[in-house]
Parts: C-alpha cells; sequence; structure tokens
C-alpha cells in the first residue's frame, strides 16, 4: 500500500514538474532507425546475444530484439546500438 | 570520424571470447567502461573490437568469468612501429619530413589578393616586392599592420586594406574606390579653373538640343548648328551702363550643360571569306614540375602539332588548405587545330555585321550618350560584306577652355570700383 502510494506521488510530481521520465523513472529508450538500427538507451546489461537475438536487461522489463545477422556496433554503460535485419522488438517482465 | 582515427592511433586488436559466461564478461566490461565495439556472435564465439589499453585490464574480468580470448587482427600505429621497429633510417625519414615541413612553414609561399577590382594581383605583389614583401620571406618578419599601412600610402584609391598570415600564405584584402578617383579629377579640375574666366567651347561639330547654362553668357540657342571650336558659353559678361554702353566685362568661369545631336560615321566591310580554327580533338600533354621558380620539364611521349593551342593548369602544392609549398606541378594540354577557309552565307554576314553594329553602339552608349537614329545599312554582295551609314546620338558637348582676356578688363575694374564711389 505505502509503496503504491510513493510510487503514485512520484508519478505526479514528475508529471505536474514535467521532468524528463526517462531519467525519473529509468526508463528504457528505444530508437529504430529504418529496418536496420536501433538505439537502446537506459540498459542494465546484456543476458543474452546470438546472432538472432539480443535479450537486454532494463529497469522495470527485458527487451528482446529479434532479427537476423545481428551485430552490436557499440555498447557503453548507457548506450547501444544494434545493427541488423531487425524483425521485431519485444518486451516482457 | 575523429574517434575513429583516436582508435587507430591508439591501437586496436579484433579478438575472439569464448567460455563459460562471455554475456557477464560483456556486462563486466561495460561496468568497467572498457568500450566494445563491432561485437559479432559467431558459431558461439564473440568476436568484437577492443583498445590496447582495454585489453590490459581484461585479466581479473577473464579470471572472474572464466573465458579465454584469441588475438584475430592487430590495427593501429603501435603495431606498426613495434612491426618496422628495425628500419632506422625509415624513422631518420619521418623526422627529417616533419623537420622541413616545420622549417617550410616557416616562410611565405603564396600571395593571395582579393577585392582588387582595378588593381591587378601581379602589380599588387610587384608593388609589395619592391617594398620588400616577397614570396619566400620568413613569417617572423612580416608586420601585417606595415603592409596595411604601406598600400593605403602606396595607392591613394585603396581606401581599406587587411593584411593577415594564413598558413603560409598572405591574405591581403583590399577595398577600392574607383569613384573617389573621378571625383577627384573633376575636384581638381574644378579647383583649378576657380579665379580664371572661362568660356566653353564645342569641341565637335552638331546641333544644339538644349543649353542650361548655370553661369556666363550662353552665345547659341536650341536648335542652333555648332562647328568645333565655336564658343557656347562665353566668361566675359558685359557691365552695361544705363546708356547701354558697355563699359566692362566681369569674367567667371562658365559652367552649363549642353546637349548635342552628332552624328557618328560608321563604317565597317569585311570579305566573306575568312579563316577559321577547326579543332581535330587530338589532345597530348606534358607535365612540368616547378621547384621555387625552376622549372623542370617532365618526358613526355606527347605527339608534336603545327598547330595548336596551349592550355597550362597550375597545381600548387599543398597541405590542407593553406600550407603551400615552393612548388607547383604544371599541366600543359596541347590541342592541335587546323586553319580552314570558310565562307559566310549572306545571312551569317548580316549576322555578324549587326552583331558588330551593336556592340559599336554599346560602346557609343556606354560613353554616356544616347543613340536617336540608326541609318546603317549592311549591303552584302558575293565577296563583301558592307555596312555603311551614320549613327545619331545625343551627346554632351563642349569643353572648357580659358577666355581672351581682352586689354580693358584692368580699366574696367577700376572703372568699376570708381563707379561705385560715385555712386
Amino acid at each position: 500500500m505505502g509503496k503504491k502510494n510513493l510510487s503514485r506521488v512520484k508519478s505526479n510530481i514528475v508529471e505536474s514538474l514535467e521532468l524528463p521520465k526517462d531519467i525519473m523513472y529509468g526508463a528504457v529508450i528505444i530508437t529504430a532507425t529504418g529496418r536496420n538500427q536501433v538505439l537502446i538507451e537506459n540498459y542494465k546489461g546484456i543476458i543474452e546475444y546470438t546472432t538472432e537475438k539480443v535479450r537486454l536487461q532494463t529497469k522495470n522489463c527485458q527487451v528482446t530484439i529479434e532479427g537476423k545477422r545481428l551485430m552490436i556496433e557499440y555498447y557503453t554503460n548507457e548506450e547501444m546500438k544494434i545493427t541488423g535485419f531487425i524483425q521485431g522488438i519485444l518486451y516482457d517482465s | 570520424m575523429l574517434i575513429d582515427k583516436l582508435k587507430i592511433v591508439q591501437g586496436y586488436v579484433k579478438i575472439k571470447l569464448y567460455g563459460y559466461a562471455p554475456e557477464r564478461f560483456l556486462n563486466l566490461c561495460s561496468n568497467h567502461n572498457i568500450l566494445i565495439w563491432n561485437l559479432e556472435y559467431e558459431d558461439e564465439n564473440y568476436i568484437f573490437c577492443i583498445s590496447i589499453k582495454g585489453l590490459k585490464s581484461l585479466k581479473p574480468i577473464l579470471k572472474k568469468t572464466r573465458t579465454t580470448f584469441e588475438i584475430v587482427e592487430r590495427h593501429g600505429l603501435p603495431f606498426y612501429l613495434h612491426r618496422y621497429r628495425k628500419r632506422k633510417l625509415f624513422a631518420v625519414g619521418v623526422l627529417m619530413c616533419c623537420a622541413l615541413l616545420y622549417t617550410m612553414s616557416l616562410f611565405v609561399w603564396k600571395i593571395e589578393v582579393d577585392g582588387n577590382l582595378h588593381r591587378t594581383d601581379d602589380a599588387i605583389i610587384k608593388f609589395l616586392e619592391e617594398n620588400h614583401v616577397y614570396h619566400g620571406m620568413a613569417k617572423s618578419k612580416i608586420d601585417c599592420e606595415e603592409i596595411e599601412e604601406l598600400l593605403r600610402t602606396g595607392y591613394d584609391d585603396i581606401i581599406w586594406a587587411s593584411v593577415k598570415v594564413e598558413g603560409t600564405m598572405l591574405v591581403i584584402d583590399i577595398q577600392e574606390n574607383l569613384s573617389t578617383n573621378q571625383q577627384a579629377e573633376e575636384k581638381e579640375t574644378a579647383e583649378s579653373d576657380e579665379g580664371t574666366p572661362v568660356d566653353i567651347v564645342a569641341d565637335k561639330d552638331a546641333v544644339i538640343y538644349s543649353i542650361l547654362t548655370r553661369n556666363g553668357i550662353p552665345k547659341v540657342e536650341k536648335g542652333a548648328e555648332i562647328h568645333a571650336g565655336d564658343v557656347l558659353v562665353e566668361g566675359k559678361i558685359p557691365v552695361i551702363n544705363d546708356d547701354g554702353e558697355t563699359v566692362s566685362y566681369q569674367y567667371c568661369t562658365s559652367d552649363a550643360d549642353i546637349l548635342g545631336i552628332t552624328e557618328y560615321p560608321y563604317d565597317d566591310s569585311f570579305t566573306m571569306e575568312y579563316q577559321d580554327k577547326e579543332f581535330t580533338g587530338k589532345e597530348s600533354k606534358a607535365y612540368e614540375f616547378r621547384l621555387w621558380k625552376t622549372q623542370f620539364s617532365l618526358p613526355s611521349l606527347s605527339e608534336k602539332f603545327s598547330q595548336y593551342d596551349t592550355i597550362t593548369d597550375e597545381y600548387d602544392l599543398k597541405i590542407g588548405d593553406t600550407f603551400y609549398l615552393p612548388a607547383a606541378l604544371n599541366r600543359k594540354t596541347f590541342r592541335e587545330y587546323k586553319m580552314v577557309q570558310k565562307k559566310y552565307t549572306k545571312e551569317e554576314a548580316k549576322q555578324v555585321a549587326e552583331d558588330k553594329l551593336e556592340q559599336f553602339c554599346k560602346k557609343l552608349t556606354q560613353k554616356g550618350v544616347q543613340i536617336i537614329e540608326n541609318n546603317v545599312m549592311i549591303v552584302s554582295d558575293g565577296n563583301t560584306c558592307k555596312a555603311s551609314g551614320s549613327i545619331k546620338v545625343i551627346e554632351k558637348i563642349g569643353t572648357k577652355k580659358a577666355s581672351v582676356i581682352s586689354e580693358e578688363t584692368q580699366e574696367g575694374q577700376i572703372t568699376d570700383e570708381s563707379d561705385g564711389e560715385n555712386d
């Protein structure tokens, strides 16, 4: 109950002060450019990586990028760029 | 782009990673801020690029995740240096090259002049050379402000100058004032006229179209026919007493706008046959190398033509945009042509004659005259094309000429004064 209230207060503050949501919630940002490039920010770690599938851990959920010939162009603590033939972006908690 | 170059300078390796928990290895790398790029998955191996610095700090991570790696490829400067470590002369050459470049960069190898419309580049560069600013002088000896001063004092019509050194190039920006030149001239003549009596005299035969006198006595009227040498406006103003007699003369500088209708004869003829260059399309090239002021011809296998045009392109050797070196490559292109006898058709001949006439008229209008009638006939027979006739224009006429001062002047002036006293 207390946790729920706290999160509601937080979301109210964020909404009313128009604070950037990605920073406040630590939400993942996925930018897909065409079919060949995806930029993922605010991720926590790599769980699985093969040429067909990249599974990433974010703060609230797991994100799976599916495709063919997937390649990680670079990755740092904050962001990761995946290139290849993208077939799907899936969220599972 | 810059990051790519930095990677090459620092050196990086492509490695193949395998073992117990490679995903954990990747996460640990990002946590330790070790950059990994071009990560690929192939047959249960991870292949990626990592900098040398990153590679050296991998040991604890490898141990923790129980993985091992193999180096697949090595890239970058550190590996090159290691590979060629025994080539001492090469290193000496590189050093000497650097030293040479540095010494070359201490001199000015190109002078660029911008903004000059009236003066040519060559004239200005020659002027600078006379004043000890030349190609190949040391940059440290250049005092930009002094050169600016020099240009402004050396040329009256340069009203603004800016000099700067960019790389091995001396850039001179100037601003010319062409109108002041004319104004100054006009002022000069006006000043010289001051005080001396001046008439306006016709400089050519004409019919007066309009006359507007500001100073002096007009001697002609609108529509009058005048001949060269006629006085149009006189600077001698008679002073008339009550009896209607001229007692004396006062002198002034005549000033008037006089427009006259004049005729320009136009006569032009040319033969219908003419010679024309016809390019055969054959070209040959020769190259030359210029170091300072000496030219070296490079041997060429080009054909020799009997009649040809030469086009020379000069390419200055430079590093970047502004670092010019005292060397240039010249390319000479020879284009062969043949002289061919040709004959105009009647229409062509007429067109050529008309074009010539048009140019003539254009030249006239540029002088500031107005063309009112164009009576030119173009006749072409078998061998020649003739254009003759006259062009009627309205133009400014009259030149200033010192008036003849009659003997009485002195007396007149004296009587003038005495008259005043009498009054």
